[in-house]
């Protein structure tokens, strides 16, 4: 399988705090990879140099074979980005938002339409797909959001915390989501939660980082063999307080 | 850029704001209906509590030798002066009014003296006032009245008591809006303007950050500069919009009410010709493109809507001070690049009918420079990682590295950059250097210091030495490329002087050849050095050299030769000679893609103006200039083949192009 994502010995510096130190990891197509770590461990500064909002101090960040730093909006066009802390345009109606995004993904227009339709019933927000977002509640926002960054159906995608603030039902609907785009369609999926037992249940590799280095990649038995712990939780905290 | 990425952020930003309705209130609809709404309120009721005072009953206290005066009779007349005849104590005197008269007054005005009224009143009450202000009014009749009947009695003439008057006559053309009032306007419709852009900015910036919407943007395939020019454009329209909404309700109120009826002829600049207006519509939309490029890169720092109000103060203080200046300067060399102050001292100029069109020239090319350079740094602050970890942004790191783009490419943008400084520098450094120095040392002084240095620095900056070759073209011609070249000078003269007879002026030319006369008169070896050398090789190295790479490297022929030769035509600040100039630039631009040669375009260049210096100085010299520029019609259709001649050998010579013989290999 072909590797999408490809982070090599990345550093992130703030000034002198050293966010991010000498990472790397790679992400094959139709695999999840779970990025763990407590909060200030460096993930979301991790994940926005994969997305091009940050530079890299050092190393360089792939995604499917286009080099972040010398070729972002290549790079960016395989991408689909979303976080916890991204909103909607609040006088944007969700129809114009995936109009607009697809737009500026240079989607062909006949293609758009098709792809607009096929997410508004994919995601079952025909109902309000037409009413502006700021009367939408969080779980119709965030569905909205995930329609809009499978828009140009990017090849990678990488969600950092998409379930907070979502009740159980949004949550499930998000991770049978995640599930399907990644073993049906073949994209490379980077999530990154506080949420264990979401890692425990979706993701096929984890990757383990503290104060913004490595601690420890592998499989969920890799890690529980590593640490002789039988959840991931336990394992979480064992190797972190070693 | 893309254009159509852009038109969709732009109509995106301008969606919002039709959309939301507080911000569409503010910016537009409450200042349309505020002007008739303070007009007609304020009128009323002024008018009306005028009325209401003049009707109010007021108490006057008199002196007995008031009662034997006519002042007494009038007094008596008015129904709302209640007369009291006593010994006035002005210490206790409240909400009235007291009168006081010398009581000789009989006997002074018996021996053609003058007595003395003495107006006592309490000024804490408004209808006490208006009625001191009568009575006064009405004394000043009563004296005119008195020095009439005196003149009469020594049969003397008015004239014996006014022997000296005094007539202002005003030469100004009738709508030449020279008061003072006139000279606010332009920098009230700015001000108008800026409070239209202010909240655009503000939303479209540090709005979009607390928001949490940037981030959305920021991943996707875009460039800094498209983001940048969406969001300008649309924070430009919709400041243009409020700024002529509010500015079309002030002068529809002002003409409702009819207050300045009389005077509305001079309010209306009636003496601004059409081209005069068009100039204005430039500067607006230019002085518009400034505030929305300012407001831009400053609001881009603030990360929330709170934190960009505290930016409004300053930004006002930026506005206000360049308007209170205009007061006391006017336009002319040495304040024609002041940023923003130029653009309303030449817009009053217009308005009072003052303004010379090469000045305004000069004022729109500075002025767009200022706004490019202003949207460069937004484009650098908006490009800094910063804007999105909502950490202070690193001015020393802006020109290294961005948050998007984090390679030193010299591209279009540091093209147009490096122009931007350039011509700034020119104007700033290079044309005192020119006045204060004598010629010859002034012109290579200026060309040397200014293109030469900015030329040598942007090569080093941008690591183009380490290709000098490849990226100045420095390639050795071919012979059929020189001929060619050698073909177009003689045939691009005359096309050029052709043109110049049609967009150029008497006048014009008259006023170029006293500037360039120290020239003519001095020895043609040195002249032909100043004129033709210098340019061929500086301006060539800035033109052809280092602009040409940086377009080239993202942009295509025609994009790339048209562009360098509108900069081209521009970087001379000759509004007479932009289309001349710009055609000349087209032509070297031509021969620089396809021979791909920059030693042909400096001979091109060399030849070209050497030609033009001493058919000046042997031909032309001495006769009418318009003689030399009126080119015959035979003259123009033997050029234009020629011309094509040499354009179909260069045109064929990019086969040949592709086997560089590079200097120095």
């Amino acid at each position: 399988m072909e590797n999408l994502i490809k982070a090599y010995q990345l550093q992130k510096y703030f000034e002198n705090f050293r966010a991010v130190h000498d990472l790397s990891f790679e992400v094959q197509a139709g695999e999840i990879y779970g990025l763990l770590g407590a909060n200030g461990a460096g993930k979301t500064t991790t994940l926005r140099m994969l997305a091009g909002i940050l530079q890299p101090t050092e190393g360089e960040a792939f995604i499917a074979n286009h080099s972040m730093t010398d070729n972002s909006i290549a790079a960016q066009q395989q991408l689909g980005f979303l976080t916890g802390d991204m909103d909607l345009y609040k006088k944007l109606t969700p129809k114009e938002i995936l109009y607009f995004f697809g737009d500026l993904y240079q989607v062909p227009k006949t293609q758009l339409k098709q792809q607009v339709e096929q997410l508004i019933e994919a995601f079952q927000i025909s109902e309000y797909a037409d009413r502006h977002c700021e009367t939408l509640s969080t779980g119709q926002k965030q569905r909205v959001n995930i329609a809009r960054t499978l828009i140009h159906n990017p090849q990678v995608i990488i969600l950092d915390e998409p379930t907070t603030g979502l009740d159980i039902v949004s949550s499930e609907f998000v991770l049978q989501f995640i599930r399907k785009m990644a073993k049906e369609e073949g994209k490379a999926i980077i999530f990154s939660t506080h949420n264990l037992s979401e890692v425990e249940r979706l993701c096929d590799r984890i990757g383990i980082i503290h104060q913004g280095c490595s601690v420890l990649e592998g499989t969920l038995d890799d890690l529980r063999n590593h640490t002789q712990e039988q959840d991931l939780a336990s394992a979480f905290f064992t190797l972190l307080s070693t | 850029m893309r254009l159509h990425i852009i038109k969709t952020l732009f109509l995106k930003e301008i969606k919002e704001v039709v959309r939301d309705k507080n911000q569409l209130f503010l910016m537009i609809l409450m200042p349309f209906f505020m002007y008739p709404f303070l007009f007609l309120g304020i009128s009323q009721i002024s008018s009306v509590q005028s009325n209401k005072l003049k009707q109010k009953e007021v108490k006057i206290w008199v002196e007995s030798t008031v009662v034997e005066t006519p002042l007494y009779e009038w007094l008596e007349s008015k129904e709302q002066y209640q007369l009291e005849t006593a010994t006035v104590y002005t210490d206790t005197l409240k909400e009235a009014i007291a009168i006081t008269l010398s009581s000789d007054y009989q006997q002074l005005m018996d021996k053609n003296a003058a007595a003395k009224f003495q107006l006592y009143y309490d000024s804490n009450s408004d209808a006490v006032g208006l009625a001191a202000n009568d009575i006064k009014e009405k004394i000043a009749a009563l004296n005119e009245k008195v020095v009439a009947q005196r003149l009469e009695m020594a049969q003397l003439n008015e004239e014996f008591v006014t022997p000296l008057t005094v007539e202002k006559i005003d030469v100004a053309a009738t709508g030449s809006m020279g008061s003072y009032w006139m000279k606010m306007i332009p920098g009230y419709v700015i001000f108008l303007i800026f409070l239209g852009i202010i909240y655009t900015a503000i939303d479209t910036t540090a709005g979009e950050k607390e928001r949490k919407t940037l981030q959305n943007i920021y991943v996707a395939p875009l460039k800094t500069s498209e983001i940048i020019a969406g969001k300008f454009a649309a924070v430009f329209s919709v400041g243009l919009l409020s700024g002529l909404a509010n500015m079309g309700s002030l002068l529809m109120s002002l003409i409702w009410i009819g207050a300045q009826s009389s005077s509305l002829s001079s309010f209306i600049p009636t003496t601004v010709t059409f081209s005069g207006w068009l100039w204005l519509i430039c500067l607006l939309l230019l002085v518009t493109a400034i505030i929305a490029s300012v407001s831009l890169t400053v609001l881009l720092q603030a990360n929330t809507y709170k934190e960009a109000q505290g930016y409004i103060t300053p930004l006002m203080l930026l506005l206000f001070v360049p308007i209170g200046l205009t007061a006391i300067m006017e336009l002319d060399l040495s304040t024609m690049c002041l940023p923003f102050i130029n653009i309303l001292l030449a817009m009053t100029a217009i308005l009072k009918g003052t303004a010379d069109a090469n000045m305004l020239f000069m004022v729109v090319v500075t002025s767009l420079v200022y706004s490019g350079l202003a949207l460069y740094s937004a484009s650098l602050i908006f490009g800094n990682e910063s804007v999105i970890t909502g950490q202070r942004v690193n001015y020393r790191q802006l020109l290294q590295r961005g948050g998007k783009s984090n390679k030193r490419i010299f591209g279009v943008k540091e093209a147009l950059l490096f122009m931007a400084v350039v011509m700034l520098a020119f104007l700033m450094l290079g044309v005192p250097l020119q006045m204060k120095l004598p010629i010859w040392a002034g012109i290579l002084s200026s060309f040397t210091l200014v293109l030469g240095g900015l030329s040598i620095a942007a090569i080093y900056y941008y690591g183009l030495h380490n290709n000098l070759a490849e990226n100045l073209h420095l390639k050795r011609p071919t012979w059929r490329a020189t001929l060619a070249t050698l073909l177009l000078v003689p045939s691009t003269f005359v096309i050029a002087s052709f043109i110049y007879s049609l967009t150029g002026t008497v006048e014009h030319s008259s006023e170029f050849m006293n500037a360039i006369q120290p020239l003519m008169d001095m020895n043609t070896f040195l002249g032909v050095i100043f004129i033709a050398l210098c340019p061929a090789i500086f301006e060539e190295l800035v033109c052809r050299g280092v602009l040409f790479r940086g377009l080239k490297n993202e942009w295509g022929k025609w994009a790339v030769i048209l562009v360098s030769a509108v900069l081209f035509g521009l970087m001379h600040f000759d509004f007479y000679r932009l289309a001349t100039t710009t055609f000349v630039g087209i032509i070297l631009g031509y021969i620089l893609w396809q021979s791909n040669s920059i030693y042909l375009s400096s001979l091109f260049h060399f030849c070209y103006n050497a030609m033009a210096y001493i058919l000046m100085k042997y031909w032309a010299i001495g006769t009418e200039i318009q003689d030399f520029e009126s080119v015959p019609l035979i003259w123009v259709l033997a050029a234009t083949a020629v011309m094509g001649i040499g354009i179909w050998l260069l045109g064929t010579e990019k086969a040949e192009a592709e086997q560089p013989i590079l200097a120095g290999t």
